[in-house]
């Protein structure tokens, strides 16, 4: 697989990728990095990756694997410590990172259909047509699932 | 109708077709620049702060370009290590000799050089005190041989005649017996 054919395989994949790392791992830095760790293992196993039969299912296995263990490697770190860097905004940074870990926490909430449309779209950038394709489900159930899920997570906002 | 009115009108369609999930793209956008006007309403607070959370899982700006370029680099690297691996094949080979030689050199010397080093450690007196010793133990050793060979000779000898004196006892008991039946 050279690498053009590697791109157009697997770089389609790389905002459900990040989305996914993000929600398992809280922020940004950290699901990047999770993100570009997979496609370098990705890019070792390439000869091997041309009949996948799912390769979306494949590298978000992937995805997951990597960030259980950034996780498991992560030092243990107090709620209220933030990175104190040249230039940072601990105000800031705090601010994102709790509403980061709300947003996460509600769609963690959701039942699991709900969660993946909602992720599919609003996150992924996927329209219904893509989604319908890839999950197999009805456009009308799509559209019901994404709209519960909203209104779910609007619920949430309101009581706050 | 002032514009202020026809928008926050505007978003209460477009905020409900959202929850209703039937919205288009650009009608997302139109949605998404209404809220972001400073003076929204407090009724539509929720609604910002729900739609700017989950825009919080969106890729950072540049995310897709960072990506190509770490598979471009990794294709890059691939590339110069491999096209430097028959440079690399070479020079091991010619390590792997060198070592090779260095090391039958190595064992050559422990065999040679002790028996070189032990004469330059030692005076002439000393050295031919050792040369006299070893002359007298081969001597000691080479007379043992003989003494053995001479047993063994002796033996074989007695043997040898022993061998003799009964083949001629029978050969004259047989001519004994040949003469009586005649």
């Amino acid at each position: 697989m050279d690498t053009s054919v590697f791109k157009e395989t697997f770089l389609p994949f790389s905002r459900m990728m990040y989305a996914e790392a993000f929600r398992l791992l809280g922020n940004a830095e950290d699901a990047e990095d999770a993100v570009q760790d997979v496609y370098a293992k990705l890019w070792e196993r390439r000869e091997s990756l041309g009949e996948l039969d799912n390769p979306r299912a494949y590298t978000m296995a992937m995805v997951r694997n990597r960030c259980l263990t950034l996780v498991t490697l992560r030092p243990a770190k107090a709620p209220d410590t933030v990175t104190e860097e040249a230039g940072a905004d601990p105000v800031g940074e705090i601010e994102v990172r709790d509403s980061a870990e709300r947003i996460i926490g509600i769609i963690n909430s959701l039942p699991e259909s709900q969660r993946r449309v909602i992720m599919m779209h609003d996150v992924e950038g996927c329209d219904n047509s893509e989604i319908v394709e890839t999950t197999g489900m009805s456009a009308e159930n799509v559209r019901q699932l994404l709209s519960r899920a909203r209104r779910f997570i609007r619920s949430r906002f309101a009581k706050h | 109708m002032n514009k202020n009115n026809k928008d926050i009108d505007t978003l209460r369609t477009l905020i409900g077709r959202y929850y209703e999930a039937s919205l288009s793209a650009d009608e997302e956008r139109k949605l998404r620049s209404l809220l972001d006007n400073p003076s929204l309403p407090a009724e539509f607070h929720a609604d910002r702060d729900m739609i700017r959370h989950l825009d919080l899982m969106l890729p950072p700006e540049g995310f897709e370009q960072r990506l190509e370029a770490k598979i471009d680099s990794l294709a890059a690297a691939e590339e110069k290590h491999s096209s430097a691996a028959p440079g690399r094949r070479r020079r091991t080979l010619w390590w792997s000799a060198a070592a090779t030689v260095a090391i039958l050199v190595a064992v050559g010397a422990s065999f040679i050089l002790p028996s070189r080093q032990q004469p330059e450690e030692m005076t002439p007196e000393e050295a031919y005190a050792q040369v006299d010793k070893a002359l007298t133990i081969f001597a000691t050793a080479l007379n043992k041989g003989y003494d053995s060979i001479e047993k063994a000779e002796a033996k074989t000898g007695k043997a040898t005649e022993k061998a003799f004196n009964a083949l001629s006892l029978l050969s004259t008991n047989n001519d004994n017996h040949k003469t009586e039946k005649i």
